[in-house]
C-alpha cells in the first residue's frame, strides 16, 4: 500500500523485507558485521563504533505462531521474548554475527541467556547489566559494565574502539535523536500531519538500517511532512497517548486511528522513547563511555527504573505538551514491570483528570473484537464526558 | 484512588494465639525440639511486630535479601513481607489478599507471592510501616514493592540493587548501598548504628552459614536424615532470624537431629525409596503433597535449589559491609534462583550427582518467569547428562485455586506408578 509520502514508501519497502532485512544484507555484502541487540538500555553507539551494524531484535511485527519458542521458553514468558526467539529459531536472524542483550527484565534476560547458552544466535553473545536506580553510584557501575562490553567488542572485531570513534558514533546517534524529536514535535499539531501508525513504521525502520541512511531518509520525510497537513488517515479525533510494553505492529495503531482517534504520542521503548534524550557532548575531552552510561540511565525511563515517579513525571509532561485527551496503557501479559505500575498509574492519571484505558494483550496482537469494542467505548467516553473519567 | 482499609491487629493476634496453642499441644506430645523452636520462631517474630511500638521500636518491612544482620543491629522490628504468606494461610485471608491487588489494576497472572503482601497492606492486615527496604535481588516482582508501599502507605523507603552477576564492581556498588541503608535506618530510628552490634549479628549469621553447609553434607547420606518440610522451614529461619542467636539455635538443632540419624543410619522417613531434587518450592498450601510423596511413595527431597550449598566465601573481607555484600551475592536464593541458565544447569547437575537424586521434581509456579524460562534448557541438560526422570507439576505457589491439590496428587501418582512399572530406578 503506497502513501502520498515518497520517503515513507521507501522506509516501508525496507520494513517489508523484515526480518531478513535488505539494508542489513547489503551492508553485510561489504564484508562488515551485524550485531543484534535487545532492549533500549543497550547503547547502539558502542556497537556502531566497533565497526558493526547494530540491528534491533524485535520479533515478528505481527502475531505469528510461536509454538517452537513457547516450547523452549515456556508460555509464562511474555510473547515479546517468545516472538524474538521465534525469529531466531525460524532462521530469520541468521545474518547476525553476534548478539548483545541486557538484564532489563526477567523475560528478556532469560531470552538472552537462552541465545547465549544454546549458541542459537551466533558465537558472539554479550549481556550487560543496566542498573535500575538512577544515582551517581549506579552510573559508575554502569560505566564499568559498558567498559567490559567495549573490551569484549574489541576482542570480537580485533580492533580497538577509540574515543574519537565513539564520540563520532554518539554524534551520529544524537543526530538521529534530534530528527526523531522533530518528527514527534510535528505531532503536536492538531490534526497531526502524520499518523501514529506511520510513525511506528518510521521507528521500525530506524532499528534495522544503518543510521546514516536512516537519518538521510528521515530528513527527507520531515521536509515532505512540512507540506502535508493533516495525514490522510487522521480525521482529527481524540488525541491519544499509548503507553506500556513493546509494540511494533502498525496495524494495531491503524485500527485505533480508523475508529476516529489520532495517536499523537507513544511511550513504548520500540517508539520514540528510545531516542528521547541526547548523550551529552559538552566534554569531549572526557570519557565517552561514562557519557553513554549517564544518558542511558537518565533517558525517558522504562517501567523497570526506580523511583517510578520519574516515569510518571515524563508521561504527564508529554500528555500536556502533546495535548493528549486520553491514555491507553497496553501491556503484554506477564509484563511484570509495566503491570506493577498500574496501581500508581491509575492514581496519577485520575489526579490529572486524564482518561485511562488498560489493555492486557499479547505482543503485536491486532484489534480483535473485544479490543475494538473497548477502544470504541473509550473514545465515546472521551467525546461525551470531556475526558474526566476512567475506562 | 484506592482506599486502604483501616488497620487492625485482629488477624495477627489470632495467628499468634494459634501458634501458642500449637506450641503447647506439640510440647505436651513431646514433639522434636526443632519443631518447637520453629513455633517459637513464629511467636517471637509476630510478637516483636505486635508490641514494637509499645516497646519504642520502629516497624521496618523488607523484602528478601535485605541483610538481617543490619536490621537486627538496630533496635527495630523487622518484618519480611512474605511473612504474609504464612499468616494468610493460617488466618484464611489468602483469597482476599490475592484478590485485592486485582482491584488495584494488577492482573491474575501476576505472582501470588507478591500480590499477598500488597493485599495485606491494602486490607489493613499489616500495620502501616514506619519504613520499607527492598532488594532487587530475586525477580521483577520485587522491583516495584518499595514504590507501591510508599505510594499507598506514605512511609520512607530505600531500595537496594544487587547486580545480576558477581563482580568486584558489583560488590563495591552493594557496599555503597549498604552504607546508605545504614544512614536511612539511622534517620528512621533516630539512633546511630552500633558497629559492635553489627559484628555480633554477622557472627551469628556466619554460624548459620556454617551449620547450613554441614546440614547439606549430612543430607547426602542414604537414607537422608532431613525430611522435605525442613528445607523451607530452614529457609524461613534464615529469612526471618539470621543474625540472631535463635537462628543459630534452630540450625544447630536441625544439624544435631540429622547427625544423630546419620550415625544411627536412620532416615527421616522409614522407607526412603526415591531421592528427589526440587529446583523450586512446593506450594505454600501443599504440605499434604509433601506428606503424600513421603508416605505413599517413599519419595523425599534431598536437596532444593533455594537451599543449595553456599559457595566458599572469603570470610576475611576488609569490612563488615563487604562481607555482607559478598554474602548476599552468594546467597542461594539469589545466586541460584535467578542465575544464568548455564550456572543453574551446572548446579542442578552437580547436586543431582552429589546427592544421588533419582528424579527431579519441578514445582512450576506459573508466574515465575526466571524459572519457567530456564526449565526447558535444564530438563534437556538433565536428560542428556544424567538421564534421571523429571516430573513437572504446574501450579501456583500461593493460590490454591489455580491447581487443586487432588489433581497434583494424581500427577504424582501417575509419575511414580510409571517409575515403578518401568523399573528405571
Amino acid at each position: 500500500m503506497k502513501t502520498d509520502l515518497p520517503t515513507l514508501n521507501k522506509l516501508r519497502e525496507i520494513n517489508d523485507t523484515y526480518p531478513r532485512v535488505s539494508a542489513v544484507e547489503a551492508y553485510k555484502r561489504e564484508g562488515r558485521k551485524a550485531l543484534g541487540w535487545l532492549c533500549s538500555y543497550v547503547p547502539e553507539e558502542l556497537l556502531y563504533a566497533a565497526g558493526t551494524l547494530p540491528v534491533r531484535l524485535t520479533g515478528y511485527h505481527s502475531e505469528q505462531n510461536l509454538s517452537s519458542a513457547t516450547a523452549k521458553l515456556n508460555e509464562g514468558i511474555c510473547t515479546f521474548a517468545r516472538s524474538c526467539l521465534q525469529t531466531v529459531i525460524d532462521g530469520d536472524t541468521d545474518y547476525y554475527d553476534g548478539f548483545v542483550g541486557a538484564n532489563c527484565c526477567d523475560h528478556t534476560r532469560r531470552l538472552t541467556e537462552f541465545l547465549d547458552y544454546h549458541k542459537t544466535a551466533s558465537p558472539f553473545n554479550a549481556i550487560i547489566n543496566p542498573p535500575l536506580k538512577m544515582t551517581d553510584d549506579s552510573a559508575l557501575f554502569f560505566t564499568q559494565e559498558l567498559m567490559q562490553l567495549k573490551e569484549k567488542l574489541e576482542t570480537f572485531t580485533g580492533s580497538p574502539i577509540t574515543d574519537e570513534a565513539l564520540w563520532d558514533a554518539i554524534e551520529l546517534h544524537n543526530e538521529t535523536r534530534a530528527l526523531v524529536r522533530r518528527l514527534y514535535a510535528l505531532r503536536k499539531q492538531d490534526p497531526a500531519p502524520i499518523s501514529g501508525a506511520e510513525v511506528l513504521e518510521v521507528m521500525n525502520a530506524s532499528y534495522i538500517m544503518p543510521k546514516p541512511e536512516f537519518n538521510s531518509l528521515l530528513s527527507e520525510l520531515l521536509t515532505e511532512l512540512e507540506s502535508r497537513s493533516p495525514a490522510p488517515t487522521v480525521r482529527g479525533g481524540p488525541r491519544l497517548m499509548v503507553l506500556g510494553s513493546p509494540m511494533t505492529n502498525p496495524a494495531v495503531f491503524r485500527e485505533i486511528e480508523e475508529m476516529g482517534a489520532q495517536i499523537v504520542m507513544e511511550e513504548m521503548c520500540t517508539a520514540g522513547r528510545h531516542y528521547w534524550d541526547d548523550v551529552r557532548m559538552d566534554n569531549k575531552a572526557g570519557d565517552p563511555v561514562h557519557a553513554l552510561a549517564d544518558r542511558y540511565l537518565t533517558n525517558f525511563p522504562c517501567a523497570r527504573m526506580i523511583p517510578t515517579t520519574s516515569r510518571f513525571e515524563h508521561l504527564l509532561k508529554c500528555a500536556e505538551e502533546w495535548n493528549v485527551h486520553g491514555v491507553i496503557s497496553a501491556n503484554i501479559r506477564f509484563c511484570t514491570l509495566y503491570i506493577y505500575d498500574i496501581p500508581i498509574l491509575r492514581d496519577v492519571m485520575e489526579q490529572a483528570e486524564m482518561p485511562l484505558l488498560e489493555l492486557n494483550m499479547e505482543y503485536n496482537e491486532g484489534g480483535k473484537g473485544q479490543f475494538r469494542t473497548r477502544i470504541q467505548a473509550f473514545l465515546e467516553m472521551i467525546a461525551t464526558q470531556g475526558g474526566k473519567a476512567h475506562a | 484512588m484506592l482506599k486502604m482499609k483501616p488497620f487492625s491487629w485482629d488477624t495477627i493476634d489470632g495467628v499468634i494465639a494459634g501458634f501458642e496453642g500449637r506450641y503447647a499441644h506439640k510440647s505436651k506430645k513431646g514433639a522434636p525440639k526443632s519443631d518447637l523452636i520453629f513455633y517459637k520462631f513464629w511467636m517471637t517474630y509476630l510478637k516483636n511486630l505486635r508490641h514494637a511500638h509499645e516497646n519504642g521500636k520502629k516497624i521496618v518491612f523488607h523484602t528478601t535479601n535485605v541483610p538481617n544482620e543490619i536490621l537486627y543491629a538496630f533496635d527495630i522490628a523487622p518484618v519480611h513481607i512474605q511473612v504474609s504468606l504464612g499468616i494468610s494461610s493460617i488466618s484464611g485471608t489468602q483469597q482476599t489478599a490475592l484478590n485485592t491487588p486485582l482491584a488495584m489494576g494488577m492482573t491474575p497472572e501476576m505472582c501470588s507471592l507478591c500480590r499477598i503482601p500488597l493485599g495485606f497492606f491494602a486490607e489493613g492486615i499489616f500495620p502501616p510501616p514506619d519504613a520499607f527496604i527492598g532488594n532487587l535481588a530475586v525477580c521483577d516482582y520485587i522491583v516495584k514493592n518499595a514504590d507501591l508501599v510508599n505510594h499507598f502507605c506514605g512511609c520512607p523507603t530505600y531500595t537496594i540493587e544487587k547486580p545480576y552477576l558477581y563482580s568486584p564492581n558489583g560488590v563495591a556498588y552493594m557496599v555503597k548501598q549498604f552504607e546508605e541503608v545504614i544512614e536511612f535506618l539511622e534517620q528512621v530510628t533516630g539512633s546511630k548504628l552500633n558497629y559492635d552490634r553489627l559484628e555480633e549479628t554477622i557472627s551469628y549469621a556466619r554460624q548459620v552459614e556454617s551449620l547450613h553447609r554441614s546440614i547439606n553434607e549430612l543430607r547426602k547420606s542414604r537414607p537422608t536424615p532431613m525430611n522435605s518440610r525442613k528445607g523451607p522451614e530452614l529457609q524461613l529461619a534464615d529469612f526471618y532470624f539470621t543474625g540472631t542467636p535463635l537462628a543459630v539455635e534452630y540450625y544447630q538443632c536441625i544439624y544435631e537431629e540429622c547427625a544423630q540419624r546419620v550415625e544411627k543410619k536412620e532416615g527421616a522417613i522409614p522407607n526412603e525409596k526415591y531421592r528427589l531434587l526440587s529446583p523450586y518450592y512446593f506450594p505454600t498450601y501443599g504440605w499434604d503433597l509433601v506428606d503424600h510423596l513421603e508416605k505413599k511413595w517413599g519419595a523425599i527431597n534431598v536437596m532444593e535449589l533455594f537451599f543449595s550449598p553456599w559457595s566458599d566465601l572469603d570470610f576475611k573481607p576488609k569490612s563488615p559491609l563487604e562481607a555482607l555484600a559478598k554474602k548476599y551475592y552468594e546467597h542461594p536464593i539469589t545466586k541460584f534462583q535467578n542465575a544464568p541458565i548455564d550456572v543453574l544447569i551446572q548446579e542442578i547437575i552437580r547436586e543431582a550427582r552429589e546427592y544421588s537424586a533419582d528424579a527431579v521434581l519441578w514445582w512450576a509456579h506459573r508466574s515465575c518467569s526466571h524459572m519457567l524460562g530456564a526449565m526447558w534448557s535444564i530438563d534437556k541438560a538433565i536428560t542428556e547428562q544424567i538421564g534421571i526422570p523429571i516430573l513437572r507439576i504446574d501450579e501456583d505457589y500461593a493460590d490454591p485455586v489455580i491447581e487443586p491439590i487432588p489433581k497434583m496428587i494424581d500427577k504424582i501418582d501417575i509419575f511414580f506408578q510409571m517409575l515403578e512399572t518401568s523399573g528405571n530406578i
